[in-house]
């Protein structure tokens, strides 16, 4: 990651500069020559500073790739990284498909996957396509959600360079520990509500599911039964005795 | 152990400690490589196909392997070529449900990568009794005693080709004949003798439990430096394990000595050397006393002569240590372990580099030279020339020590404050004189090096358990004044792999099976999983495979959370129950929640909520195009039924995700509440500039991000100029 600080006053900054480590200010010279060339942004020092280079890029090339990527939800079981890549190549080259692993809970929610695109473009064009019209894969009616991805959402992530972490057991004694507590018990709560909540959604995709077969079923029973009697010679039958005609198409 | 003649020692003169013995023939296109049978190195005697302890940078333990070619090439390059063992965790994967016996390991067989290795013969740090239990009856069988006082057993064997464990073992294994894989007759018997001491200090477990524990007390108490009853047990401690220890314990005098004189240097009480001079000169006499029974004593008076000049160097190294000391102070005010942290143990270990130079012109081994520098921290896992004995404890000391942290914690609260330091000092003062012994060891050929080296390897072992006691109280202080910790990487971050770990599914099932999984959850959502890693490693000391949960639409924004694998049952059972108990802060007013990981493998429905099938089709389909048929994904159309449906789940959906978010949001407001009356956690009560002024916030990324983000306000202007003050001093 690099930090990119512009300053009004160049003067003050030079004093800045040279404080900081040799390499960041060799980066900054280099800007700030950049900048000169240019007429218009005279009075203002670009300041950039690096910290850990290699660590950057990796970081840097993950964050690209999470722009890359989208994220779809409410996929069937069924559904195979074959089938993904087929299915989202109607939107560009897929470079990559996995699914996310579900290890948290035991009942069968639907699966969800990172579908990594060529470009960034192309990622964004997948998420409005299947927002604008209902995408489905594997089967009928249920949609397929996508959303752009989240860095949160890769389990291979690379550390964030640059950035300390600090850890300390606190003291029995201690008042934070009472809030530390609470603060844990928090934690499990809002584990439980989750729960809860995946729970009732569950319930309500079972109710809207159940519901839609029940229609499904019931229009289909009424195209069968058009069907036999048309098969059957009812419907001629009837035709001839109210002397009407119908045509065969 | 046989001395080394002086005649020999000339010719050896570039590396006292060596010696080939029994020829057994030359070979090589030039009839240049002569082949060897035994060898002495370091003091200890090897021999053909001896199981022996080899060292690797990075490894926090010795690899075990078994000699099985010993030779010598052109311009005195030693080889060896070691057929190697596999320790449980090596193959953790392919154990399957497999529970490994305590002490266990695996004899490498099949082909490929893994089964044996050409070493060069420096790597070598010690002999290792390793004992085949397998009922095979070409194998003589070990008695009990054998199997009790080995330090490792195997009767299965690991296929490094096809990855398999079995417990066949064939008649050859890559060129090894089979009876030089079973026990050996002689070695049977050589390893009962040689373990009559061990077995005694067996048999009283409670001496070497003790011992153990005066071994580390006297750790401690160099760090606290004030234990009379450390002082008091050593003596006695002595005459019960027997002349090895003897001299381990004189070298611990000898530490505690420099101690000593590093609290002197420091002017904090000069008083106190003189009674421990005494002390340690009376321990001295006793070890040679004791030592002469074992050794001849011309050896005992150059070992005296060596630890008096000993002393001297100790001095110097301790003067060197406050300078080092004083320049670390500084920078460096309360984070402990970074004076740990691998690069800077670098720092001190060239800053005794500084000091051994010129002292050690004369020409000394490259290898060695090579070696000990770096290392340092590892090679503390150096076993010495009598296996058994200090073998037979050093698994003691640790759990003792272990035992010593968790138990006892008044005794270590002591002076905490007070304790940093000194500990510190200590561990590395240690170091420094480690070196300081090991310059004489290059210069003065004169004095019986074979003594010397010994004495050299009893002090690491001691101090190693130095090392090991000191970040266990370090942890232990942690808790009692709540210090802060900076999560740097481990030091054994990047470990050598030679296999492939396997999918983590089976990983987690089997570390589920095995006991070794934890859940943690209120981790940063956006820490990677080796960041999680050092977080652990800080925390408890332990080394574990983590990885992040990835997070989904149903898992809190708010809280991330990792699978944890643990190297034993015991490990994750003491962190889970550390972190139910204890209190782990994490930035950002995290404290960490542990649990017991209970993955679960749903397998797959054959129903999906929300695809309908009409059953009739169904049966169509499945007659008639279904065998050729690729699952289709489309887009509906808007004039289908089945939009109309779709339709409805988008509904539901969008319903779902309301629901969610009003979940995540009324989470996040609880926990913010919750957070904002922990004092620690500063940025929430401050005002916006503060929080960029604020060092400890200023360490974090996203401060300067935000930085960015916001730098036209008007509030930020006006700080800048104090933000480049402050930016300034952190770098």
């Amino acid at each position: 990651m690099s930090i990119v600080i512009w300053l009004d006053a160049p003067e003050s900054g030079y004093h800045a500069l040279s404080k900081l480590d040799e390499p960041a200010c060799k980066a900054s010279s280099e800007r700030r020559q950049l900048q000169g060339s240019g007429a218009g942004v005279k009075d203002r020092l670009l300041l950039f500073v690096y910290m850990g280079t290699s660590a950057h890029k990796e970081y840097q090339a993950f964050v690209d790739k999470v722009e890359r990527t989208v994220y779809l939800d409410n996929l069937s079981p069924h559904v195979m990284v074959s089938v993904l890549k087929t299915a989202l190549g109607q939107f560009g080259n897929v470079v990559n498909a996995q699914f996310i692993p579900n290890y948290m809970d035991a009942r069968n929610l639907p699966q969800c996957a990172l579908v990594e695109m060529e470009t960034a473009k192309q990622a964004k064009s997948v998420v409005t396509e299947m927002t604008m019209y209902p995408f489905m894969m594997s089967g009928m009616p249920r949609p397929v959600r996508a959303r752009p991805a989240e860095p949160e959402m890769f389990g291979d992530r690379p550390a964030r360079p640059g950035r300390k972490i600090t850890c300390r057991w606190v003291d029995s004694k201690d008042p934070d520990v009472e809030i530390a507590k609470k603060l844990k018990y928090l934690t499990k709560k809002h584990c439980a509500e989750s729960s809860f909540l995946l729970k009732h959604q569950l319930e309500e995709e079972q109710k809207l599911a159940k519901q839609q077969d029940e229609f499904l079923k019931s229009n289909y029973k009424k195209y069968d039964m058009l069907d036999s009697v048309r098969a059957d010679g009812t419907v001629r039958r009837v035709a001839r005795h109210y002397d009407v005609i119908i045509r065969d198409d | 152990m046989p001395a080394t003649s002086p005649s020999e020692e000339a010719n050896e003169r570039h590396d006292p400690e060596f010696k080939w013995g029994k020829k057994r023939g030359v070979g090589g296109p030039k009839k240049d490589i002569r082949f060897y049978e035994s060898f002495t190195y370091d003091g200890i005697d090897y021999t053909l196909y001896d199981c022996v302890y080899l060292y690797k940078e990075g490894e926090p333990e010795p690899y075990i392997g078994k000699l099985v070619k010993i030779w010598e090439q052109p311009k005195h390059k030693r080889k060896i070529k070691v057929h190697w063992f596999f320790r449980p965790i090596e193959i953790l994967n392919w154990l399957g449900g497999d529970i490994a016996l305590e002490k266990e390991v695996f004899l490498a067989s099949g082909e490929g990568v893994g089964l044996a290795n050409i070493n060069p013969l420096e790597v070598l740090v010690g002999k290792c009794n390793v004992i085949c239990t397998s009922k095979d009856e070409r194998n003589p069988q070990p008695s009990e005693e054998d199997i009790k006082t080995a330090d490792y057993i195997f009767f299965r064997t690991f296929d490094v080709g096809n990855c398999t464990i079995s417990d066949y073992i064939r008649d050859k294994f890559g060129g090894i004949e089979v009876e030089h894989i079973f026990n050996r007759k002689d070695v049977i018997k050589s390893v009962t003798t040689t373990n009559l001491e061990t077995s005694r200090s067996d048999e009283n477990k409670n001496v070497v439990v003790s011992n153990g524990m005066s071994l580390s007390s006297s750790a401690l108490d160099s760090t606290v430096s004030h234990n009379v009853v450390g002082r008091a047990e050593n003596p006695g401690l002595e005459t019960d394990v027997g002349s090895n220890l003897t001299v381990g314990t004189t070298i611990k005098h000898e530490e505690r000595l420099s101690n000593e004189k590093t609290t002197k240097a420091l002017d904090i009480d000069a008083n106190e050397i003189k009674p421990n001079v005494s002390g340690y000169e009376t321990s001295n006499q006793e070890g040679i006393t004791d030592n002469s029974s074992a050794h001849d004593k011309e050896k005992n008076e150059k070992s005296m002569r060596k630890s008096t000049v000993g002393r001297e160097e100790n001095a110097k190294a301790s003067e060197l240590l406050v300078e080092y000391k004083s320049k670390v102070r500084p920078c460096e005010e309360s984070s402990i372990l970074d004076v740990r942290s691998p690069k800077k143990a670098r720092i001190s270990d060239n800053s005794s580099n500084l000091f051994k130079e010129p002292e050690s012109s004369i020409s000394h081994p490259s290898a060695l030279d090579k070696d000990k520098p770096n290392n340092k921290l590892q090679k503390l896992k150096v076993v010495s020339d009598h296996p058994s004995a200090l073998n037979k404890d050093k698994p003691n000391n640790k759990l003792q020590k272990l035992k010593v942290v968790s138990d006892q914690p008044s005794a270590l609260d002591k002076d905490c404050d007070e304790g940093h330091g000194k500990e510190l000092e200590a561990s590395l003062s240690n170091s420094e004189k480690s070196k300081g012994q090991f310059v004489k060891d290059s210069t003065g050929h004169d004095k019986g090096p074979s003594n010397k080296k010994n004495d050299e390897k009893k002090a690491k072992p001691s101090e190693n358990t130095l090392h090991k006691a000191a970040p266990s109280v370090a942890l232990k202080d942690n808790k009692t004044d709540g210090l802060v910790v900076e999560v740097s990487r481990r030091p054994d971050a990047d470990r050598s792999k030679w296999f492939k770990g396997l999918p983590w599914e089976q990983r987690l099932k089997t570390a589920h099976e095995q006991g070794t999984l934890v859940l943690l959850e209120n981790l940063d959502p956006s820490y990677s999983s080796s960041e999680i890693e050092d977080i652990i490693w800080h925390g408890f000391k332990e080394n574990c495979t983590a990885k992040v949960i990835q997070r989904t639409i149903f898992l809190s924004p708010h809280c991330g959370r990792a699978f944890v694998i643990f190297k034993s049952r015991e490990a994750a059972e003491m962190a889970v129950k550390k972190l139910d108990q204890g209190c782990l802060m994490l930035p950002n007013g995290r404290p960490l929640v542990g649990s017991k990981g209970r993955p679960v493998f749903p397998g797959k429905p054959s129903k999906f909520a929300g695809h309908l099938i009409i059953d009739k089709v169904k049966l169509q389909m499945q007659r008639e195009e279904m065998k050729n048929a690729v699952s289709t994904s489309h887009c509906s159309q808007p004039n289908t039924i089945e939009y109309e449906m779709a339709m409805e789940w988008r509904l539901l959906q969008e319903k779902s995700d309301i629901w969610w978010k009003e979940l995540y949001k009324q989470q996040g407001e609880g926990l913010r509440k919750l957070r904002n009356t922990y004092k620690e956690y500063v940025p929430f009560r401050m005002s916006f500039g503060e929080k960029l002024l604020h060092p400890r916030f200023m360490t974090q990324n996203e401060c300067f991000s935000l930085w960015v983000a916001f730098w036209e306000l008007k509030e930020i202007r006006d700080c800048y100029f104090k933000v480049f003050r402050v930016l300034s001093c952190s770098f």
